[in-house]
């Protein structure tokens, strides 16, 4: 492993959480804070949507310095879809960078920013490295944003193929479909390891042909900021937090905060005392996508509270000031970081029961599941939850995430070439 | 000049000049009692009688002054002795003569003026009287113009550069060029066409005439429509083609044109041949019959010509010894697929050392290649030339069928049909005469299809997938399809694989 690791590690991530919060990015940036506290060689490089936009208007250079081991890249060169580079040069030029950084490890992120025929160009440049891909999402499987989740409606779809793809996006081809998935499939199964933040995500790309390379499941680690710490102390046990609710996250179309709406006022009639408390959005960021709900959260009147955004380094304390956390997400969702926080918290959560919220979230142990998109079967799910006794046994079971130690033996172990 | 013996016996020359240095030409007309014998003849005085080399005469359009005379146009080309000094025509009709001085002054000795000035169906039956005949030829090359005597007669025709609409009583005219060296002019009316209406043409290739063969004039609808075929080895004339045509809708309503016939695969061509009403759209039934009609000779003559000569390809080759590998990328058609050929050039690259690439994104995927600089890459006509002149063996790697082998893991099974030195000889004999598009990449396409299937023990036909065209009605389509999964499934004669 020493020999492995003694010209570093490249973190190559499609975004810097400098500049956005998403899970893919936000674990890649957490690994490179956990490697380097670990004493380890390692160069986080990133794509930059806002030194992209600059280079548009004003001549740049197309890598940049960010902060020490840090750097960012611009992808203008790169075509519409962000999975090849239609420049040759730029693609050139930053291929020559990453394999000058002389690094024996690259641990890419994502493909999405990066581009297919970036990624084999570097393999063929540095043919002495370990190439090593965390799969955060499913953008390779879906042109829908990763989502698998159909177009013309919001049912998720289990299976890609070229006819299924093309009823979700019938201005594409059917070829198209099958050149995009050779493309990507064929750079993907020349990894040495890939990585899955859950086995969920690891059935749907084996399923979708991406078998070969050595993989494992490898849970996001968050960080010594938020996991570094011992987990917290149980909360003592307080009756009324039992109904006391807390969502996190953007007021997306998937991500459900109109299921969890719509379930309130059904779970009020039984239990007038349950409120919730919005994380991470106003009522206008809510009313913005579903001006609908308007008259709605009026009704509600005190039972809800929007906060607005809040500092992702909060979000543990926050989640222990709440009795559950509700993921309601009508999609799939491959490893929310939201559960991961919430276990660490010691704070139970209510999931929608499929993909990769069943399976971080353990009925029973770590909460509760209700069916996806049903606001009936939430509202029953929110009863049930608020009964004290419940809580306080199913707070005093939720498992921990993994710690620091065990994700960076993993590592370790899949930079090794032995291995 | 005009000489009048009397009400019934007139003469009128036109024009006089000479074609060269032993050989004379005469324009005119003669006006001789009805049904009393006449005769042409030309002296030279002393040094006696002109071999006449051509005579013909046309019906006259004119009113004869008498009723009881006929009035012919007639061209006349002679050769006069050694030594001659004068020319007397002499006009005979039963006893009575009339005789001209050719060589006098009054007589127009303009021949391109006077060809383009005289009645049009003269001039047409005289063009195409060149065709085979000697003592016309010099015609064509007069005075070292286009087409030479005819040059403005042509010039004055409506001309027609694949398409045109209301000509004359035509309300759209087309003419098509196949690139089995076929030709149709259709010409179509608002109205259905007499039964009695008449189409003929002449093919021209400067500074030449060209015979058609299996020629077929037919009267379908609301078309009349002519088709021919031209000789294999003018092929390469194809560019330079044009149909000069008379068309006779009705008694007495004449239209010449000349057309320059628009090169279309056989699909089109056929299709074409089936639209007996102007203008795009599914025909009616009972039109899309009277198309069957017009289409289903054509389709007989183009069997009875191209059979055999698919039929007698060898299906078996020498075994020259393969001095380079050569692979042919078909289907290149998405920019996407040059993602996929950038991610696995390498795979490419084992297996030849030439590589041709065909389809709208050939560009993209050939310079990838180009930069790599590991095999040689070509595109575009370039690549038609190689692979027209690729003898040896053939490798062709479909994108598509490359892309869904690389899914399933097994990208061997992307190169797994090479095409020998005999689908080589093959196909450009295929593309010329059942070519489903212009492109020869298409054609080669559809061939590794067809042994494809034909290795997986399925049916060769189903290589001609339905060709999607808007065509003119759904019995042409199975026509035409029918037709070309004929010709495309023929098979070798065991008499030429003998001796392949």
């Amino acid at each position: 492993m020493a020999e492995s690791l003694s010209r570093g590690v490249c973190i190559l991530s499609h975004a810097h959480p400098d500049f956005s919060k998403g899970g893919g990015e936000l674990a890649a940036y957490y690994q490179f804070t956990t490697q380097r506290a670990a004493g380890q060689r390692v160069v986080f490089v990133a794509a930059s949507e806002t030194a992209t936009q600059y280079a548009s208007s004003r001549p740049i250079e197309m890598v940049l310095r960010h902060a020490p081991d840090e750097f960012l890249y611009t992808f203008s060169g790169m075509a519409e879809d962000r999975l090849a580079w239609n420049d040759p040069q730029q693609r050139r030029v930053l291929v020559e960078f990453l394999a000058g950084l002389d690094c024996s490890v690259y641990h890419l992120h994502h493909y999405w920013r990066i581009g297919v025929d970036l990624i084999v160009d570097l393999m063929v440049a540095r043919p002495d490295a370990r190439f090593v891909l965390t799969l955060h999402e499913m953008l390779a499987i879906c042109l829908h944003h990763g989502q698998m989740v159909k177009t013309r409606s919001r049912e998720l779809c289990r299976q890609d193929s070229p006819m299924r793809c093309l009823a979700c996006f019938p201005e594409q081809t059917l070829e198209r479909f099958i050149l995009r998935k050779a493309a990507l499939l064929h750079t993907l199964r020349r990894f040495d390891q890939l990585f899955y933040p859950s086995q969920f995500i690891r059935d749907r790309y084996e399923a979708w042909g991406l078998t070969g390379p050595r993989a494992e499941v490898l849970e996001n680690y968050l960080g010594s900021a938020t996991h570094g710490a011992p987990p917290p102390p149980p909360m003592p046990a307080d009756p009324a937090r039992a109904a006391h609710f807390g969502f996190f996250g953007q007021p997306t179309a998937f991500k459900g905060l109109d299921v969890l709406l719509r379930a309130l006022p059904l779970a009020l009639r039984s239990r007038p005392d349950i409120v919730l408390t919005v994380y991470g959005a106003e009522r206008e960021d809510l009313l913005r996508p579903f001006p609908s709900l308007d008259p709605l959260v009026e009704d509600l009147g005190a039972a809800v509270t929007f906060t607005g955004r809040y500092n992702p380094a909060d979000a543990v304390s926050l989640m222990r000031g709440v009795g559950w956390v509700i993921v309601p997400s009508i999609w799939w969702e491959n490893s929310p970081v939201v559960i991961q926080e919430a276990r660490h918290a010691g704070t139970p959560l209510i999931v929608s029961g499929i993909g990769g919220m069943a399976e971080k979230v353990l009925p029973g142990i770590d909460g509760l599941h209700f069916q996806r998109a049903s606001g009936v079967d939430l509202a029953r799910a929110m009863v049930q939850a608020a009964d004290p006794a419940l809580h306080q046994a199913m707070a005093s079971t939720v498992r921990p995430v993994i710690d620091r130690a065990a994700f960076l033996d993993a590592l370790n172990a899949a930079y090794s070439p032995l291995a | 000049m005009f000489v009048q013996g009397h009400e019934t016996l007139q003469l009128r020359l036109d024009c006089v000049t000479a074609l060269g240095p032993r050989r004379w030409i005469v324009y005119g007309w003669a006006a001789t009692p009805r049904g009393v014998g006449s005769r042409i003849a030309v002296t030279a005085g002393a040094a006696g009688d002109c071999a006449i080399e051509h005579v013909s005469f046309h019906a006259h359009t004119a009113t004869p002054l008498a009723a009881n005379a006929v009035l012919h146009s007639f061209t006349l080309v002679f050769a006069p002795p050694e030594g001659a000094r004068g020319f007397i025509l002499t006009l005979t009709a039963g006893a009575e003569t009339l005789r001209a001085d050719l060589l006098d002054s009054a007589i127009p000795n303009d021949l391109v003026t006077a060809t383009a000035e005289r009645d049009g169906a003269t001039s047409f039956r005289l063009f195409q009287a060149c065709l085979g005949d000697p003592a016309l030829a010099p015609l064509l090359h007069y005075q070292g113009q286009d087409f030479g005597a005819f040059s403005a007669w042509l010039t004055r025709m409506p001309h027609v550069a694949g398409r045109a609409v209301n000509l004359g009583p035509f309300a759209e005219v087309e003419a098509l060029l196949s690139p089995a060296g076929e030709v149709l002019l259709m010409l179509r009316a608002t109205t259905p066409m007499p039964h009695q209406a008449t189409l003929s043409a002449v093919l021209a290739a400067h500074p030449h005439i060209l015979q058609l063969h299996d020629v077929h004039v037919a009267v379908a609808g609301h078309a009349l429509a002519l088709y021919g075929r031209l000789d294999t080895g003018l092929r390469d004339t194809l560019a330079g083609l044009e149909l000069v045509a008379e068309a006779e809708p009705q008694p007495g309503q004449t239209l010449h044109l000349r057309a320059h016939p628009r090169l279309v695969a056989a699909p089109d061509f056929l299709d074409a041949a089936s639209r007996v009403l102007p203008g795009p759209g599914t025909l009616a039934p009972a039109l899309a019959q009277a198309g069957m009609g017009l289409l289903r000779p054509i389709l007989a003559r183009r069997e009875a010509a191209f059979a055999p000569r698919l039929g007698n390809l060898p299906d078996a080759a020498p075994a020259w010894p393969e001095t380079s590998r050569i692979a042919a990328i078909l289907g290149a058609d998405d920019p996407v697929v040059a993602r996929l050929f950038h991610v696995a050039a390498t795979t490419i690259e084992a297996r030849c050392d030439h590589l041709l690439v065909f389809g709208e994104a050939a560009e993209e995927v050939a310079q990838i290649f180009a930069r790599r600089g590991r095999l040689q890459v070509e595109t575009g006509a370039q690549a038609l030339v190689t692979l027209r002149q690729a003898q040896h063996t053939l490798l062709p790697v479909d994108a598509l069928r490359f892309a869904e082998a690389l899914i399933d893991g097994q990208p061997d099974l992307a190169f797994a049909n090479p095409l020998d030195a005999a689908d080589l000889a093959r196909l450009p004999v295929l593309h010329s005469l059942a070519g489903c598009a212009l492109t020869l990449g298409d054609t080669l396409a559809r061939l590794v299809r067809q042994r494809l299937l034909e290795c997986q023990g399925r049916g060769a036909e189903a290589a001609l997938v339905p060709l999607a065209r808007p065509w003119s009605s759904p019995q042409a389509a199975e026509m035409v399809h029918r037709h070309l999964t004929t010709l495309w499934t023929l098979k070798c004669n065991p008499e030429a694989r003998a001796h392949g």
